[in-house]
């Protein structure tokens, strides 16, 4: 059975995400569009399996500047069986405008106009039997938070008529309408034929200068004549002309308003709610206290439930593993089951229940708005770094994990953003990082814990901006990218949506990192317990060889000790292991391995590992993430280069001068 | 705004001078004219260029930007007035009156300048090629967007800058004729955050400057 294709587009903020899981049933894929990294979801449209209904980045227009409008204009050039517009209602105008676009590219529409209870506020009539017969589309009222209007909209996408439907024609008017059609018209003679478009689409992409039309038509030998036509009506309008296609058609939407809005004279109080709490989170003084209060609480939730319920999970997989010791007989069998998978499950669930609990916490922030603000805020503060303020969201991310903050760079439009952010990640130290300053504070600081730790995660932060700067005066200079920002009103997300969106990101967090955990550990166990007969992990075992080989090249960081290398080789699988690694060589755990570090090993020598284990190559999770998100392997080499440097660099000085002064 | 100071606003003007009058703005006539020595006259229009006031092709002239025109002009007009004022009114010379009027210019309020030509609108129309009646709406109306003051309401009248940028901030509706309101200044003084419309948006100063608006009573 051919399933149809139904395409879901609207603006950021339309609330198109809510209605998309309701469509769905909640039962999306999620995947990536071909080529680019953009979030692809896609699900059948509940009780009817014949329509699959995909879901297009939010995007305000279809400009093809960003990845995410590229996505979005090549899905619907393959031209969609229907496309459903998802409005905010409170806003028409400026949602009007994708509308005109899309009804422009000649698409089969729906349009969902979401958030009637809003508008009803704001207008005292929204005539939309008039919208839709001036538009010429089905139309259907929404409140996707509520449900409501959903059965309505399912009704209209099943019994969507396909019917020789007529060509929206934009009227532009005068002298440019003239031309528009001069351009059809000679279209038509050449008997010009590309997928996807009609003759008006092309003549005003063309006069619009889009260039991946004009490249479409010069194979026809129309690119002079198209030039010429640009040339006369620039000098005409004295302005480029894409900008007078878009005065236009706001115009043109200004006009349909006219006829379909009636505003209320006094608008109720509800509606500058939002308006007035940004008067307080916004305040440049009291803003900023919020904003550090609720990144403070974020970490104690975070840190404080999650550690919670991660030692009962621990607690869970330490009886497995004696289980499996008292009862698995065959050595290498049961070695493999506990060293190996379980420590394998165990690690990946180290930070899971951290990583879980701050994707919620986020995911509800940004869900009800707060993150569009936090943009606005710490904005001018990123730029010292030469980053900008959306950049500040993977970064917080990345004290979690890093692979979700690569990912979650996605937002940033611009490329040089991107890519800085996306190097300057693994520097913030994640929660897996965690365990090893713990253990190696217990064991050289004992009396200054709390300002230790704290020291490390600076020192991360630190590095990460100072890098921010210079590879972004290094390896991006010229790129100007607009900050053009939504502050869209305040709403209250469902439970339902936040777990259901938390939930994705986990799902996809989980298929792309963990599988890839589980299978270094093992490797890594392959490695200690090989050649057979060896003592597991210890000096004769491959891992205890090839540290032996490494130990030298740091001897001058203070750590020349095939222990040390054969801990900082595995915690590159995932950081945590270098505890685990240290506590088989030491043969300790625990307060055990404490002590053992404590006696063998100087206090300098202890501080200097630790910088070294905080900057050092990342995860294999965070360069298999860098490898996806960059597409490319140099990236990932130029970070893995550039963290042992630095790595190196730092824990080189730490000792050197540590010696000097008698430490 | 990134505020121009004295000698940025003096090279806008010698530029326009130079192209109103020769057709054409060379480095040289700029430093010859401000007695500024050349590496420091390309010093200081590296910087309006970055500032988006001027281009420059290579070994071309020196051209004003929309934008360019925009703060020449307003510099110009201002000039204009305190000079004939000085001339007409307290009777000075013309070199006093020109040499007093390049450097009250630039640290004039809007309150004097409204005064003053209240005072010449009595006996003249014209000054130079500057019509007085819209000498309020130029000077004190006319603003980029990045000079609001929190609270202030405008009406947009043009939109300049590379082509990009413009497209995106025109396609977010930010359009001839729209009223916009300036509701916040982030810390640190940068991004501003707007009213347009039915929603919130903030922008860059560095995107509001090219934004020209004329301010709403």
């Amino acid at each position: 059975m051919v399933k149809k294709e139904i395409d879901l587009i609207g603006n950021p903020n339309s609330g198109k995400t809510t209605i998309f899981n309701i469509l769905t049933g909640s039962n999306a894929k999620v995947g990536n569009w071909p080529g680019v990294t953009v979030e692809k979801k896609e699900g059948a449209l509940i009780n009817h399996p014949d329509f699959q209904i995909v879901d297009l980045p939010g995007i305000y227009s279809l400009s093809a500047y960003s990845d995410d409008e590229k996505v979005a204009k090549n899905s619907l050039l393959k031209k969609p069986s229907i496309v459903v517009d998802i409005l905010d209602s409170s806003n028409l105008k400026r949602n009007l405008y994708l509308t005109l676009q899309l009804l422009e590219m000649n698409q089969n529409v729906i349009l969902g106009l979401n958030i009637m209870d809003v508008a009803k506020k704001k207008y005292s009539e929204i005539k939309l039997d008039v919208l839709s017969e001036l538009l010429n589309v089905p139309i259907v009222p929404l409140i996707g938070q509520k449900g409501e209007g959903i059965n309505n909209l399912i009704d209209a996408i099943v019994e969507y008529k396909h019917h020789e439907t007529v060509e929206f024609r934009l009227p532009y008017g005068g002298e440019l309408e003239e031309h528009i059609k001069k351009i059809e018209d000679l279209l038509a003679e050449k008997k010009v034929s590309i997928s996807g478009y009609t003759y008006r689409m092309l003549a005003i992409q063309a006069l619009e200068g889009d260039e991946i039309v004009r490249s479409l038509l010069i194979p026809y030998g129309l690119d002079d004549f198209i030039q010429k036509e640009i040339n006369h009506l620039k000098s005409i309008f004295k302005d480029d002309l894409e900008m007078i296609f878009i005065e236009k058609r706001y115009g043109f939407i200004e006009g349909l308003l006219k006829q379909v809005l009636i505003r209320r004279k006094t608008i109720e109080n509800s509606l500058g709610a939002s308006d007035k709490v940004d008067k307080v989170i916004l305040n440049p003084v009291l803003g900023l206290l919020i904003f550090f209060g609720v990144m403070f609480a974020i970490f104690q939730v975070t840190f404080f439930f999650g550690d919670y319920i991660k030692s009962f999970l621990e607690l869970i997989i330490a009886n497995i593993s004696s289980f499996i010791g008292t009862s698995v007989d065959n050595k290498i069998l049961s070695s493999f089951l506990n060293d190996g998978l379980l420590s394998g499950v165990g690690t990946i669930i180290t930070f899971l229940p951290n990583l879980i609990l701050l994707f919620l916490l986020l995911t509800f922030l940004e869900d009800i708005g707060y993150m569009a603000r936090v943009a606005y805020l710490i904005d001018r503060f990123m730029r010292f770094f030469g980053l900008q303020g959306k950049a500040f969201i993977p970064l917080i991310t990345g004290f979690g994990c890093t692979v979700p903050a690569v990912m979650s760079t996605r937002t940033l439009e611009s490329k040089s953003d991107r890519f800085t952010t996306i190097m300057i990640a693994p520097l913030i130290s994640c929660s897996a990082r965690l365990p090893i300053y713990i253990l190696f504070i217990s064991a050289f600081f004992p009396n200054y814990k709390g300002s230790m730790l704290f020291l490390v995660y600076m020192l991360g932060i630190i590095l990460a901006v100072s890098m921010a700067k210079l590879f972004k005066s290094a390896f991006f200079r010229s790129e100007a990218a607009p900050f053009v920002l939504e502050l869209p009103p305040y709403r209250i997300p469902t439970a339902k949506a936040t777990f259901l969106h938390t939930w994705y990101r986990v799902k996809e967090f989980l298929s792309r990192a963990s599988t890839l955990i589980l299978a270094m550990v093992i490797i890594i166990w392959a490695l200690s317990i090989l050649p057979l007969g060896v003592v597991y992990g210890s000096k004769d075992s491959i891992i205890g060889i090839i540290g032996s080989v490494i130990a030298p090249i740091l001897k001058p960081v203070g750590f020349g000790t095939y222990e040390a290398a054969s801990a900082l080789i595995s915690g590159i699988v995932a950081k945590e292991v270098v505890v685990s690694t240290l506590s088989t060589i030491y043969g300790a755990q625990g307060g055990g391995l404490v002590h053992a570090l404590a006696t063998q090993w100087t206090q300098l020598q202890g501080f200097s590992f630790m910088l070294m284990s905080a900057i050092y190559v990342p995860c294999l999770a965070t360069l298999a993430t860098i490898k996806q998100e960059t597409k490319s392997w140099n990236w990932m080499f130029f970070v893995i280069a550039y963290t042992s440097a630095l790595g190196y660099l730092v824990s080189f000085i730490v000792y050197q001068v540590g010696s000097l002064l008698g430490f | 705004m990134q505020k121009l100071n004295i000698n940025n606003q003096d090279i806008l003007e010698t530029i326009y001078e130079l192209e109103k009058n020769k057709g054409k703005a060379r480095l040289t006539d700029i430093a010859l004219k401000l007695e500024f020595s050349k590496s420091r006259t390309n010093q200081e229009i590296k910087k309006l260029i970055s500032l988006g006031l001027v281009n420059e092709d290579k070994y071309g002239p020196i051209v004003l930007t929309k934008l360019g025109i925009f703060e020449a002009e307003r510099v110009m007009f201002t000039h204009l007035l305190i000079k004939t004022f000085l001339k007409n009114h307290l009777m000075l010379d013309e070199e006093t009156s020109e040499k007093d009027a390049c450097a009250i210019e630039h640290i004039i309020s809007e309150e004097t300048i409204k005064a003053i030509v209240k005072h010449l609108e009595a006996n003249l129309d014209n000054i130079g090629n500057f019509n007085l009646k819209e000498a309020e709406e130029y000077l004190v109306k006319k603003k980029r967007l990045s000079e609001l003051k929190v609270g202030q309401k405008a009406k947009i009248l043009k939109i300049e800058g590379l082509r990009s940028i413009k497209k995106r901030i025109m396609e977010f509706g930010i359009i001839k004729d729209e009223t916009i309101q300036l509701i916040g200044v982030a810390p640190f003084g940068d991004p501003l955050s707007f009213n347009l419309n039915d929603f919130n948006l903030s922008l860059r100063i560095k995107e509001a400057d090219n934004v020209i608006v004329e301010l709403i009573d």
